[in-house]
């Protein structure tokens, strides 16, 4: 089927003409009644159905809502006292900038942003060696949160920030959001290069980049039309193969960047001046001429003919090294000088002046810091075993059922059609520049024109928020994705985001916190409407289940071992046998063991966010506890209920140590059962006990110890849902 | 609250029998299956649905005495246990006998087609025949090398598929092809899709049990036992039978002195007391109810799991039969009756896995034919044998389907001097037990045993013969995630009829 037939069949299948998604984006106005935009759109059309929102929820609810929602850890019972004691207007508001201005605010967001990236620190499949340079990136999207980095700056940053901010070395380090899923290390360098394997192994390389950056910024499934044109949305064959032309010309690997800008600019203005040095263009050096170089090159020939034969003076001007320490003459410099006394004096002269020059150069230059790496991409690298980079954007062609084997015509690169008013090819003036077809991919993907990437992140954030976005598939806007409950709503947070919050995420935060809408209990009251059990309508807030994270910080936090040191290497949280496995290039697959590992070192008490991500071999607690294994991008994770995860929090070793360290610090200074009980509750779920509680958990803690009551608080449902 | 797909579900079509059927957008439905997808548990989800009077519209199909368990159709099998050689077993070593091998032995491997001959990581070495003597067996009369003495044996009880083929010549993406119908990772195994269409048998035990090779685990580690994107309780239920911890959590930490039977039962009450009252301040929130109950089950599985790996209580003629009693083969035979017992006591799926991942402790004899293989086979052989011959003693054999597999074979050239490099032209499986026409095959290589010729059987026509078998259509058991209707078998697959009773 061609792509005009696609589109002409959607066109015809669909009511408005235009799927939603694609439709031009405008402001709507907001409806009157309230004073939030939020609350207006929403009362409207809560008033259709007869309904109303539900009553705010208390102030413990909405601590704890607040507090994992935004840092992904518990309040603590102080906090909970602070903000009852804060009666004068605005404590609410205060209580979200403080949580908003945290750095653990990037950590609990950035990590849904991982969510999206799939992010670990393996590569996966069989062999699933460590990537041990994916970490920046990690710390590029706490830090890019935390900082409130404009959206529209860290789209662009993740997709070409090394071709359209090259002066901003962390703009280099985004691109490990396109190399952050999993790649097989055996097929792209182990097999032979002249395989069918490894051909379709770059294949399916590209199409991981073009899934990637048009599942996440656009909400398209756009790797349908690998094989043929896009069932149900307007996407044909071609345009796929087209963007897959994109990243035709990079490949996955270590890349170097510097760890701030002035070491950058250091570096590249010393690296123009050794290339005229090189060249010997002494028009663009004027410091040959200059007084240090004369002063050296004097203070060197005089040296010379005292047979002062070193080097150390001239490289670090002192002469207290003592002489046999002392480094000998380079020697070009030697032969130049031992030349001196035989040639003119000038022309000697000005040689040795460049000699000066170029060793001083090679100094400062070596002085520089040594760039950091980073996995992301590249077209520059060196080869190892069948990766090898590319001389030029290697030629792409749609092929035939997306098979390797039956290549059509070539295409060039280029993007979807379907965005009206926005041009899909960009005729290139340098076909073999690949940076520039990245780069024109970035800028299309935030144009203001661009309707998706604007709908696709409100709706994104309003998802993390609500635990359900106002499009139930976020990653999927096409045909076979949800319609929006509210779309008046979703496109004027969409235009409100791109315009008057410029992108910042954080406004688009407190906007939706600080609505009625958000405040909302979650409980289900008499005046619930029939028609809506599910909820579409937001008549009350959903209630959700702490994430796997969130559980594992929480229970550090708790006993009070939480180490919060930010960013860095991961903590390793597991033991392997035989260093040789684990790291890359090592023999066998890895052999790891999560429960061996000691729930006291260090390593265990990092945030969750921060641990070895092992794609296929993943800490059972977490993956229990539906967290992502790094296969598949995860726009929405899993809540399952199962008898496997309620084993693991009944028996899972790091579990029942904290457990213990729990114990331990709500009995210090406890005179009995009854205050340390009392504590247990109000550090753990944030109240205090109710009577048949406590005489229950104090007759049970005296029996079989506080640490077991501890346990079964944070297995209680209580602790693990939010209200 | 979130469950990122939509899920088929299974209803009652009178016109069309049972049947998975999209729900649509019907809001009822979309909060039921919401529900649904909470609620389940590995661990007789079904079971969990019926106490929460769900009955009619999670028991579905399977519960149907006309379709004796399947889903579309009757069912021939009921559970399935999947040995599954790790590395990419020989076929041109073990069944797929070619004379020419032996008449070109040291020639230079020239197919004649104009093919071109490639290998995945060397450079095609010469004709190699194998070092291995060769004769016919049973009533069927097929070839076996020496090194399946026992296997050898019970030929007239097995169907083969002589000319398998993988896409993929490389072990990652071959396995993931073999397990899950994708070369990628993250696509649900075969497992997975059968607890998720089916069930367990048994409120007390899960649906999919991997027993992976006890030095490690295979290729693509866990994920060679994912769920993928279905619910978590479809994974691998992974049982390492000879560790000190068998089963994950399933006991308290030895450290955990604290924790004792009478702190663990007094707990749970008090726990459930609490989650009781928490629940009825939260009228309607069913996914309370559902963790409460999965404490339950978590309690039975506790009290079924020793039973399922306690082979003291085996008689020692059956112990010896599967080779418990020698050192080379009583690691992959424990596993062998381990399967035995599971799903004796309701396990749908059991996939017992020979061989580890990495470059020795396999298949994957890139090495010397001669001097690896018969290691691995011997460990693997008699086992296997057994636990044909005791599902057939015990009347098993009627309605479980045993399968034998790998996921590619290996080239009639040599790699160095007496190795072979892998080989996803053709290769062989065989099947046995339940709605299997015994002593037949399917398929044929060509004279070298480097491609399929005849009837060659993809991935895709072994999933759905598997399927098939088990009362369920291949290309109407979907699940959709991120935007498509995922199958086990994508778009393609045909039942393997040939070696069907």
């Amino acid at each position: 089927m061609s792509w005009a037939l696609a589109f002409n069949g959607f066109d015809a299948g669909a009511e408005s003409g235009v799927r939603w998604s694609l439709q031009p984006l405008v402001k709507p106005p907001i409806p009157t009644g309230s004073t939030h935009p939020i609350d207006a759109f929403v009362s409207r059309r809560l008033q259709e159905m007869g309904a109303t929102f539900s009553p705010e929820a208390d102030r413990r609810t909405l601590l704890r809502r607040l507090s994992f929602n935004l840092t992904g850890l518990p309040a603590t019972p102080a906090e909970l006292e602070a903000f009852r004691m804060d009666v004068l207007p605005g404590a609410y508001e205060r209580l979200v900038e403080r949580l908003l201005s945290s750095p653990h605010f990037g950590e609990q967001w950035g990590r849904h942003w991982l969510d999206l990236a799939n992010y670990a620190d393996t590569h996966g499949n069989d062999h699933d060696y460590a990537r041990t340079n994916a970490w920046p990136y990690r710390d590029y999207v706490i830090r890019a949160m935390n900082h409130d980095k404009p959206y529209a700056r860290f789209v662009q940053e993740q997709v070409a920030g090394d071709v359209l901010f090259p002066s901003d070395p962390q703009a280099t380090v985004a691109l490990g959001f396109l190399a952050a899923g999993p790649w097989d290390e055996t097929l792209m360098v182990g097999v032979r290069e002249d395989t069918v394997d490894h051909a379709m192994a770059q294949n399916l390389d590209r199409d991981s980049y073009v899934t990637s950056v048009m599942s996440t910024f656009q909400s398209l499934t756009v790797h349908c039309a690998r094989c043929h044109d896009h069932k149900f949305d307007p996407i044909s064959q071609r345009e796929y193969y087209a963007l897959q032309a994109v990243f035709a010309g990079v490949d996955r690997v270590d890349r170097a960047y510097d760890e701030d800008t002035t070491i950058t600019r250091r570096r590249s203005e010393l690296a123009t001046r050794r290339d005229a040095v090189q060249r010997r263009q002494s028009d663009q050096l004027p410091e040959l001429e200059s007084e240090r170089v004369r002063v050296a090159v004097r203070d060197l020939v005089d040296r010379w003919h005292r047979r002062e034969r070193n080097w150390t003076l001239l490289a670090t001007g002192s002469d207290s090294v003592p002489t046999e320490q002392r480094e000998p003459l380079p020697a070009p410099l030697a032969q130049a000088l031992r030349l001196n006394d035989t040639k003119s004096s000038v022309e000697s002269a000005k040689q040795l002046a460049w000699l000066v020059l170029e060793q001083l150069l090679e100094r400062e230059w070596q002085s520089i810091p040594t760039p950091r790496l980073v996995y992301a991409v590249s077209k520059d690298f060196a080869p190892k075993g069948s990766l090898k980079p590319p001389s030029a954007p290697r030629p792409i062609h749609v092929l035939a059922r997306g098979d390797i084997q039956k290549p059509r015509e070539a295409v060039s690169p280029g993007t979807l059609r379907c965005i009206a008013g926005l041009s899909s090819e960009w005729n290139l003036s340098d076909t073999t520049n690949e940076g520039r077809r990245r780069a024109a991919l970035a800028r299309w993907l935030v144009a203001d024109g661009n309707v998706l990437t604007w709908r696709s992140i409100v709706n994104r954030v309003w998802h993390y928020h609500f635990g359900r976005g106002l499009c139930d598939t976020p990653s999927d806007f096409g045909a076979m994705g949800a319609a929006p409950s509210h779309p008046e709503l979703l496109d004027w947070l969409a235009v409100w985001f791109r315009d008057d919050a410029q992108g910042s995420l954080k406004a688009l935060h407190r906007l939706i916190l600080t609505s009625a809408t958000y405040r909302q209990s979650s409980r289900v009251h008499e005046a619930a409407p029939q028609m809506d059990q599910d909820n579409r309508w937001l008549w009350r807030m959903n209630s959700t289940r702490l994430s796997a994270e969130a559980i594992r910080d929480s229970v550090l936090q708790l006993s009070g071992r939480l180490d919060l040191t930010e960013g860095g290497p991961p903590a390793v949280q597991f033991v392997h046998r035989g260093a040789a496995t684990f790291m890359p290039d090592g023999g066998a697959p890895p052999f790891l063991d999560y429960s061996a590992q000691d729930p006291d070192s260090l390593a265990s008490r990092r945030r969750a966010v921060y641990r070895f991500i092992f794609r296929t071999v993943p800490d059972p607690l977490m993956e229990a506890m539906d967290c992502p294994d790094g296969a598949f991008q995860t726009p929405v994770r899993n809540s399952s209920t199962t008898a496997l995860q309620a084993l693991a929090m009944l028996n899972d070793p790091f579990l029942l140590r904290h457990c213990q360290h729990m114990a331990t610090r709500f009995s210090e200074g406890a005179p009995g059962s009854e205050e340390a009980v009392t504590r247990a509750f109000e550090t753990i779920l944030l109240r205090a006990p109710s009577q048949t509680e406590r005489e229950a958990f104090v007759l049970y803690a005296r029996q079989h110890g506080l640490a077991n009551a501890c346990h079964l608080l944070i297995n209680s449902n209580e602790f693990l849902y939010l209200d | 609250m979130t469950t990122s797909a939509k899920r088929p579900i299974r209803s009652r079509s009178p016109e069309l029998g049972n049947e998975l059927v999209s729900t649509g957008e019907d809001p009822v439905l979309m909060a039921r299956r919401r529900f649904l997808g909470n609620i389940r548990s590995g661990l007789g989800g079904i079971a969990l649905a019926t106490l929460l009077g769900d009955a009619g519209l999670m028991a579905g199909a399977s519960r149907s005495p006309s379709l004796r368990g399947g889903l579309h159709h009757p069912a021939r099998a009921k559970r399935v246990i999947q040995l599954f050689m790790n590395g990419g077993a020989s076929q041109c070593d073990l069944f797929d006998f070619k004379p020419r091998l032996e008449q070109l032995h040291g020639k230079a491997f020239d197919p004649g087609t104009g093919a071109r001959v490639e290998a995945s990581i060397s450079t095609p070495g010469a004709v190699m025949k194998s070092p291995f003597s060769w004769a016919r067996h049973g009533q069927s009369g097929r070839w076996v090398s020496d090194q399946l003495p026992h296997i050898s044996g019970v030929v007239d009880d097995l169907a083969f598929l002589m000319a398998m083929t993988s896409v993929s010549n490389v072990h990652g993406p071959a396995t993931y092809l073999q397990n899950t119908g994708f070369l990628l990772p993250g696509f649900p195994t075969l497992g997975a899709w059968v607890s998720y269409a089916l069930g367990s048998l048994s409120e007390n035990v899960p649906a999919y049990v991997a027993l992976p090779d006890s030095r490690g685990f295979p290729y693509n580690g866990r994920s060679a036992f994912t769920s993928g994107f279905l619910p978590a309780d479809h994974q691998g239920t992974v049982i390492q039978t000879v560790a000190p911890e068998p089963i994950a959590f399933l006991k308290p930490p030895i450290g955990a002195h604290h924790v004792t039977e009478a702190s663990r039962v007094a707990g749970l009450g008090l726990l459930r007391d609490m989650n009781a009252r928490h629940a009825a301040e939260r009228p309607g929130d069913t996914r309370l109810q559902a963790r409460m109950q999965s404490y339950e089950l978590a309690a039975r599985l506790q009290l079924a799991a020793p039973d399922l790996m306690d082979v003291d209580g085996e008689t020692t003629a059956t112990r010896r039969l599967y080779g418990l009693d020698q050192s080379h083969t009583s690691q992959f035979g424990r596993n062998c009756l381990v399967a035995r017992r599971m799903i004796e006591r309701g396990v749908r799926f059991v996939q017992v896995w020979s061989g580890h991942g990495g470059a020795a402790g396999n298949w994957d004899n890139h090495g010397s034919i001669p001097g690896e293989l018969p290691f691995i086979a011997r460990s693997m052989d008699q086992s296997a044998a057994a636990l044909l011959l005791d599902l057939k003693a015990r009347g098993l054999l009627e309605d479980t389907l045993l399968v034998w597999t790998t996921e590619f074979g290996r080239m009639p050239f040599s790699q160095g001097s007496v190795g072979r490099d892998h080989n996803g032209g053709t290769f062989v499986s065989w099947f046995a037990g339940a709605g299997i026409r015994p002593g037949t095959s399917v398929g044929e290589s060509d004279e070298w045993s480097w491609k399929a010729a005849n009837d060659a059987t993809t991935t895709y026509d072994f999933h759905a013969t598997i399927l098939h078998l088990l009362g369920i259509d291949h290309s109407r058991l979907t699940f959709r995630h991120n935007g498509i209707d995922r199958r086990l078998t994508d778009v393609h697959g045909e039942v393997v009829q040939g070696i069907l009773a």
